[in-house]
């Protein structure tokens, strides 16, 4: 898959019976991307995560996503493939309950709690599927896209990552082998 | 999640089974015996007297929790004498021991009190190697060795990365954090001592704390379960993404002038709310 020259493509290994090995391409959106402790959350932890493929785009942190980012992406979901977006924009309206609630709530593909980092609200489409609350609101979201899918998170889940929590990477291993067997 | 509470609270001049009646009637599933607090319990307090309040305690129908003591701030392992460090081991060995007559797993003590004779490096350095030496006691004990965090009170390990670290050092797994959510004042916060420390965790003490109020007088940090500033819905959020599902004993200071039974009904219930997650 051709992404733009800003792009920053995190490849591993990939074992992965009867295909070739793949890898999970980690979006790096440079300046637009808000929170880079999450983008470094996720290359903290994939090189460990086996159940990936090339079909998978994970986009930690984005604040604005410049139109031929947009275009790839929409690209990649009418290909069957799926992507994994953060958005950071709660980072200017976030949602943080009084008083303070620590975890988002996911619900899928398994229940974990998550530390919130500045939860933006969701607002869901007829057909969405809301994976994760936050003080009872939806933070997150699985949206099917053309032949593809795209999980939408309105909590960044990386700087979790980053912080060593066996929850969110457990969680996030869990998404990328729905992913994987999804593309 | 089970509910304990210590005989300590029992009020003074009451009967041992007086004191578990009550208990039981206020709801609670066990109680928590501390080594050294009641005549019922000292250090002389043979082992048949031992297997009778082991007895009561069924025919009261309550478990015990742990065994605490109230020793620790006397004699302490990390004490400069080695006499005194001497008199610590031998009374947690002797929690050790009751605790098995008593048929509990958990144990609690207060390891390491730094004071300005009494300095950080030296304390550290010898609760590090009483707990290993203990640890191989309660591995044979098959009783787990909970170290509380009386942050401000012991002036030692005062953040849980600290904490962490320090168990790291001891490195055995006979010894871990009982966790006090009531004792980390304005240090920090318990949700994040539950989610670093977690797997570590023998039992939690239940109270709440005023934490912009020192000691002062008569005057406490502490009061009751959701009359102070900890902030409850995130301790039980934390406690369940921990997978925490041991016992909760409260852990008061009877402040209760008049009725002083009336204490136990009134943690029973918000312990009951604090469980069940109906914050």
């Amino acid at each position: 898959m051709v992404i733009s020259r800003r792009a920053l493509l995190v490849a591993f290994a990939l074992p992965c019976p009867g295909r070739v090995p793949g890898s999970a391409l980690l979006l790096d959106l440079g300046p637009d991307c808000l929170v880079q402790e999450s983008l470094a959350g996720f290359r903290n932890v994939l090189p460990a995560l086996s159940a990936a493929s090339h079909s998978t785009l994970l986009i930690p942190g984005a604040g604005r996503l410049p139109q031929r980012h947009s275009e790839t992406i929409r690209a990649h979901l009418r290909r069957g493939g799926s992507v994994l977006l953060e958005s950071a924009l709660g980072l200017q309206h976030g949602h943080v309950a009084v008083p303070y609630i620590p975890y988002v709530d996911f619900t899928w593909p398994v229940d974990a709690k998550i530390r919130e980092f500045f939860p933006l609200v969701l607002q869901p489409k007829p057909g969405d599927r809301v994976i994760a609350t936050y003080a009872g609101k939806p933070v997150a979201l699985r949206r099917q896209a053309g032949s593809g899918s795209l999980i939408l998170l309105g909590s960044p889940v990386g700087p979790a990552l980053l912080a060593g929590d066996a929850d969110a990477r457990r969680w996030l291993a869990s998404v990328l082998r729905w992913m994987h067997t999804h593309s | 999640m089970r509910k304990s509470i210590g005989d300590n609270l029992i009020p003074d001049g009451w009967p041992f089974e007086k004191g578990l009646d009550l208990i039981k009637k206020a709801g609670f599933d066990g109680v928590e015996l501390w080594l050294g607090e009641k005549p019922w319990f000292k250090m002389d307090t043979t082992e048949a007297a031992v297997r009778d309040l082991y007895r009561k305690v069924r025919d009261a129908g309550l478990l015990v929790s742990n065994v605490a003591n109230s020793l620790d701030w006397d004699e302490n392992i990390a004490a400069r004498d080695p006499r005194v460090q001497a008199a610590a081991a031998r009374h947690i060995v002797r929690q050790l021991e009751t605790a098995q007559l008593l048929h509990t797993d958990a144990i609690l003590v207060v390891a390491g009190v730094v004071t300005e004779q009494a300095p950080y490096n030296e304390v550290y350095r010898r609760t590090v190697e009483g707990l290993r030496a203990l640890g191989e006691q309660a591995a044979k004990a098959q009783v787990k060795i909970g170290c509380e965090n009386c942050n401000s009170e012991q002036r030692f390990l005062l953040s849980p990365r600290e904490f962490s670290q320090f168990l790291e050092e001891v490195n055995h797994p006979w010894v871990g954090l009982h966790l006090d959510v009531g004792n980390i004042h304005d240090t920090g916060f318990p949700e994040q001592w539950i989610e670093i420390l977690g797997s570590r965790i023998t039992r939690i003490h239940l109270k709440d704390v005023m934490r912009k109020r020192g000691r002062c007088g008569d005057q406490s940090v502490y009061t009751n379960i959701f009359l102070g500033d900890n902030n409850w819905p995130a301790i039980r959020a934390a406690l369940g993404k921990a997978g925490y599902d041991g016992w909760l004993i409260a852990e008061m200071e009877a402040r209760y002038r008049f009725a002083p039974d009336q204490q136990f009904y009134d943690t029973a219930a918000a312990m009951d709310r604090f469980i069940n997650g109906r914050l």
